[in-house]
């Protein structure tokens, strides 16, 4: 008879690893062949022996759980949100107000050129017309006053343009609160 | 509903549907839980933490492949930070410990039922790694690479580990008659 296998080896051969002359050396040997026997039994036994029944309060437990902490995190992340808002808003409102104010330069400075380009060709215009048609100062007068008062109103619509902005920097700071 | 179906409902914001989860693998979890901790107290509570613990890790599991085994990755996972937690200065896995429970009569464990009682009790008397292995493959039917995959040990390791908790239970059944 061939030497005896080692219990590594005959749990190996259980586990379905090919062990070349095992088989046949187990059917004579009682030694190995016992422990074969005692080794498949104890595996029948563990598999048949059942799962035991978890407590009935585990899935609520769980659901309980969870829904607090999704609560809790929910709400961590609100106040997170709610900080976040808050610097947006700052940012719009500032931002808002940087625009109005370099836009209301834009347009004043595009006023004036505007204006002080309309003066000069007026003025050319007026002493053309002084010339040939010799219009008396009064009427000079009346050209400067409707001039000035455009003026007037090229500068208060800037100001109403920036007083807009503010107005959409609110109505987006709303929005996002 | 599919496990398919139930994580995607979860994935989208559902907690409700992972109760489905819940009630289906329960039993698995509870039982790792229960081998890995050794009372049923410490077990309610990682079987516990270990669903939270995976419904949090959701968006990591890799769809299609089976939900099972990585809920039981994540139970075995969750026994391990608990044991840890609990005995700092053991020795570790492989410590062993006394069965529970004193051995029965002759008579008692003629039945299937007691058969069963004196085998759980004989595996509760192994170290917590070997008692998982044991669960895992003889009693909950995975086979050795899963095992390995779920416990995070490489395969010879699982064999061997198997290998000499087989070789302990001889014992202590031989000890009670029942071997």
């Amino acid at each position: 008879m061939t030497k005896c296998f080692s219990e590594e080896e005959l749990d190996a051969y259980l586990d379905g690893e090919d062990i070349p002359g095992l088989p046949e050396h187990a059917r004579d040997c009682g030694r190995c062949g016992d422990f074969l026997r005692r080794t498949m039994r104890l595996r029948l036994m563990l598999g048949e022996v059942e799962m035991d029944s978890p407590p009935v309060e585990l899935p609520s437990r769980v659901m309980l759980a969870l829904r607090e902490t999704t609560l809790a995190r929910a709400s961590q992340a609100g106040i997170a949100l709610g900080a976040r808002a808050r610097v947006l808003r700052a940012v719009w409102l500032t931002s808002s107000a940087v625009a109005g104010y370099l836009l209301s330069i834009v347009i004043l400075e595009k006023a004036n050129a505007t204006i002080s380009g309309f003066i000069v060709y007026t003025g050319y215009a007026g002493a053309v017309v002084r010339l040939f048609k010799g219009l008396s100062a009064g009427g000079w007068t009346a050209l400067w006053s409707i001039l000035g008062i455009s003026r007037a109103a090229l500068i208060n619509g800037s100001i109403l343009l920036v007083l807009l902005g503010i107005c959409l920097a609110a109505t987006g700071a709303r929005r996002y609160a | 509903m599919n496990d398919e179906a139930l994580i995607g409902r979860c994935l989208s914001g559902d907690i409700e549907a992972f109760e489905g989860l819940v009630a289906a693998y329960q039993k698995p979890v509870y039982n790792l839980a229960l081998r890995a901790t050794g009372n049923a107290e410490d077990a309610m509570d990682v079987a516990q933490e270990a669903f939270l613990k995976a419904f949090r890790s959701l968006p990591t599991f890799r769809r299609g492949s089976p939900f099972k085994p990585w809920l039981l990755t994540v139970a075995a996972n969750t026994a391990t930070d608990f044991l840890r937690r609990r005995r700092p200065a053991a020795t570790g896995e492989f410590e062993e410990m006394d069965p529970p429970d004193a051995s029965p009569g002759p008579e008692e464990i003629a039945e299937k039922g007691e058969r069963s009682r004196c085998l759980k009790d004989a595996i509760m008397g192994l170290a917590p790694g070997y008692r998982i292995v044991v669960e895992l493959f003889h009693i909950q039917g995975f086979s050795l690479g899963e095992v390995s995959e779920i416990t995070g040990l490489n395969v010879t390791t699982v064999k061997n580990r198997l290998f000499r908790a087989r070789r302990m239970l001889r014992e202590k059944l031989a000890g009670r008659g029942l071997s």
